[in-house]
């Protein structure tokens, strides 16, 4: 027999471990060949590892004779009973520890290789872009997604600065994102990156750059993700396309019927009889519903995908609620139709929210409209409650009330139940829906309280914000305009001096009206559409986009001089006097904090 | 007193129709053109009081027309209200900018147009702001 442990290997550590000699270990294994056929296949004797299920049938082995078995009597044992299921009771406690030990070791082995190779799977079959780079920016990953986007093989890409791979891509953008993540950190977003897909057609990417550490801490390795999302912008810009070509296409006819229509019914072309009066005045009824669904429509869909801006003002509810209310209103000529009484309650006095006007008449219309709709006899209510830090309005009505299988579905789009069959207005199935939207648009809640048989109420609140509040909320939203455009941006703010001492000398209305005036006359002195005045109750702010601290100056010296025409006229007292501040982005602060720390200091 | 002649321009002869029967009916003179060239053809030889502007348009764009109207001597007195379907942004700057008294959004209210166009015609009226009516 040759010993020679080169023709066996591995042989030696195979014996140590199962503890038995190395003679020994080669007078079992000519019967290991019985007992493992697989080793028939390679001879033995021959370059073979031993596998862990060798090694525990080694120690099986052991195990058997040291309990008395013969060889022979071992072998066929192991042969008929196999090794795993028994071994285990069977074994004493050392080989039991060792044959784990091994099993345990090539466990490991194994799991290590199938998680590389899981790893090199999913590196190379993601479908987003993976490029890994060095602290040198040198390729060091470039997987399959990578190869097809850019039309760069891994080999032409890997080990080679990113710059010198000829990415046809804005490598400025990426370039300075790569700076920015290794100078921050922190994982840095860069969307909408031009480039060339496959070298050809313009697309656009976004992409992720994620640092990760290595053992130099202040010198990061990079993994750039990124996704073709030129699908997805073509797709968005199609969708906003489609809103406002279906307004256009659909109201464009739309005007021709409506005005045919209600030109024969005037009489314009000639006399018609009361039949053709009649169905003239439905079909009008409906053209004029069809126009209502349309607006409703762009309306949910701009609320939806948060394009609606909102034109914040200090705004009078109570004044709302009066001319919707008044006598001369259409809802009281329907409510006189009806039968009802349509009534309002409100607090004496102003009650001031910052909101967009136009939409909170929307909201107390469609309430309103709602409410009538559903109620055949006796009174719709608006109710304004003034509390501390918010308003409350109540919509409510005398009429069916909903029941509460119905609830969930009330501010639902498209969900009308308990259609009424009378005449009015017929519902667009938006209106609720809408409301919702405008309400928490401005920050507040709407709910209802019903009760079938007896009525339903809807109420809403809009919160009050504070003069800084609503100040700084023009300043951002007009500051990530001028980021994004990278423009310019002035903002002044217009203070009555001294203001409390005069609202206490001379009363806070005649102050009140002062303010209103120099309101009016700052708005009228505006020029451009995106310029925009606020009015608290001691300062008016104007926003003046895209214009530089010279152009801003003399903007309100203009301005100056308009409202000083304007007092003179109105005979105000001598006494009021106004200070004015200028501050300008990028000069003068670069955060909404710092032009409005210096705008009132 | 004679009648106000207005220069309807759109390029959907059905709106022309429709919207030139509406100003007939209240007793304006309606000249209708459904192009930019005829329309500017038409303002040299009828010399309008007022100008009813599309701004989308094959061939010129109305606001090419209005740049146009208002660098002519004999033209750019005419007060012009621009009448547009579009949702481009912007535009109602661009027009005002350009000369045009007022923008309107289709689909408008004729009563507001009527409203619009009387004041147009007041001497007295004043136009700071840009206006714009839609419903």
């Amino acid at each position: 027999m040759e010993h020679n442990s080169g023709r066996l290997y591995g042989s030696i550590e195979a014996s140590k471990k199962v503890k038995i000699s190395l003679r020994q270990l080669y007078h079992w294994v000519d019967i290991l060949q019985v007992v493992t056929p697989k080793t028939q296949k390679y001879g033995i004797r021959q370059f073979r590892r031993f596998t862990a299920r060798d090694l525990m049938v080694l120690g099986k082995m052991k195990m058997l004779i040291e309990k008395g078995y013969t060889l022979h009597a071992a072998t066929k044992m192991i042969k008929n009973n196999g090794i795993e299921d028994k071994f285990q009771e069977a074994s004493s406690e050392e080989n039991h520890s060792t044959a784990h030990l091994v099993v345990e070791h090539s466990r490991v082995v194994e799991e290590l290789r199938k998680t590389r190779q899981e790893t090199e799977l999913i590196l190379s079959s993601i479908t987003s872009i993976l490029i890994g780079l060095n602290p040198n920016n040198f390729v060091t990953h470039w997987n399959a997604s990578a190869e097809v986007t850019f039309g760069i093989t891994r080999e032409n890409a890997v080990n080679k600065p990113l710059d010198s791979c000829e990415i046809q891509w804005d490598s400025a953008a990426v370039l300075e994102g790569i700076k920015k993540c290794r100078r921050t950190g922190r994982p840095t977003r860069i969307n909408d990156i031009r480039f060339l897909r496959l070298g050809q057609q313009e697309g656009f990417l976004g992409i992720t750059i994620i640092p990760v550490k290595n053992e130099a801490k202040d010198r990061l390795d990079l993994l750039i993700f990124g996704a073709d999302i030129t699908e997805r912008k073509k797709l968005e810009q199609m969708k906003d396309e489609f809103v406002s070509t279906v307004s256009h296409e659909l109201r464009t006819p739309l005007t021709v019927i409506r005005e045919g229509v209600s030109q024969v019914l005037d009489g314009i072309l000639g006399p018609t009889t009361e039949d053709q009066q009649k169905f003239l005045a439905i079909s009008l009824q409906a053209i004029d519903r069809l126009g209502r669904i349309i607006n409703d429509l762009l309306d949910i869909s701009k609320i939806e995908a948060e394009k609606l801006e909102l034109k914040l003002d200090l705004v009078d509810v109570n004044h709302i609620i009066q001319e919707i209310t008044a006598s001369s209103s259409p809802f009281q000529f329907r409510a006189k139709d009806k039968g009802l009484v349509l009534k309002a309650n409100v607090p004496p006095g102003k009650v001031e929210v910052y909101a967009d006007k136009d939409k909170l008449i929307q909201i107390f219309t469609n309430l309103i409209g709602n409410a009538m709709k559903f109620t055949e006899k006796g009174s719709v209510e608006v109710v304004l409650i003034e509390q501390a830090d918010s308003i409350e309005c109540h919509v409510s009505d005398t009429g069916r009330g909903i029941s509460q299988e119905d609830l969930p579905k009330v501010f639902a789009k498209f969900q009308q139940f308990g259609r009424t069959n009378g005449p009015g207005e017929k519902g667009t199935g938006l209106g609720l829906a809408i409301s919702k939207g405008l309400v928490e648009m401005h920050r507040g809640q709407i709910w209802i309280k019903t009760e079938l048989g007896k009525g339903t109420s809807f109420i809403f609140t809009i919160p009050k914000l504070t003069e800084k509040e609503i100040f700084k909320d023009h300043i951002t939203k007009a500051l990530r305009k001028a980021i994004e455009r990278e423009n310019s941006l002035s903002v002044a703010l217009f203070e009555v001096k001294d203001f409390s001492s005069l609202e206490k000398k001379l009363g806070q209305e005649k102050v009140a009206r002062f303010m209103e005036s120099l309101e009016r006359s700052i708005k009228q002195s505006l020029r451009h559409k995106a310029d925009i005045a606020v009015r608290s109750r001691r300062g008016i702010l104007v926003i003046l986009p895209s214009t530089n601290k010279e152009d801003a100056l003399s903007a309100i010296n203009r301005m100056e001089q308009d409202y000083q025409k304007a007092f003179s006229k109105a005979g105000f007292s001598e006494e009021m006097r106004i200070t004015k501040k200028v501050v300008s982005f990028p000069d003068d602060g670069q955060t909404e904090e710092e032009i409005l720390a210096q705008l009132m200091e | 007193m004679s009648k106000k002649k207005i220069l309807f321009v759109d390029d959907e002869p059905e709106t022309v129709v429709m919207i030139s029967s509406r100003l007939r009916a209240n007793d304006y003179e309606v000249l209708a053109a459904t192009s930019g060239p005829e329309s500017i053809h038409l303002a040299r030889e009828f010399k309008p009081d007022l100008i009813l502007l599309d701004i989308i348009m094959p061939a010129m764009e109305g606001y090419d027309v209005l740049l146009k109207l208002k660098a002519e001597d004999d033209l750019s007195q005419i007060p012009v209200i621009v009448l547009t379907a579009a949702a481009r942004k912007n535009l109602e700057g661009m027009c005002v900018k350009a000369g045009a008294k007022a923008v309107v959004f289709k689909p408008f209210n004729p009563a507001e147009l009527l409203a619009l166009i009387k004041k147009a015609f007041d001497p007295n009226s004043k136009w700071r702001r840009p206006e714009s009516i839609c419903e």
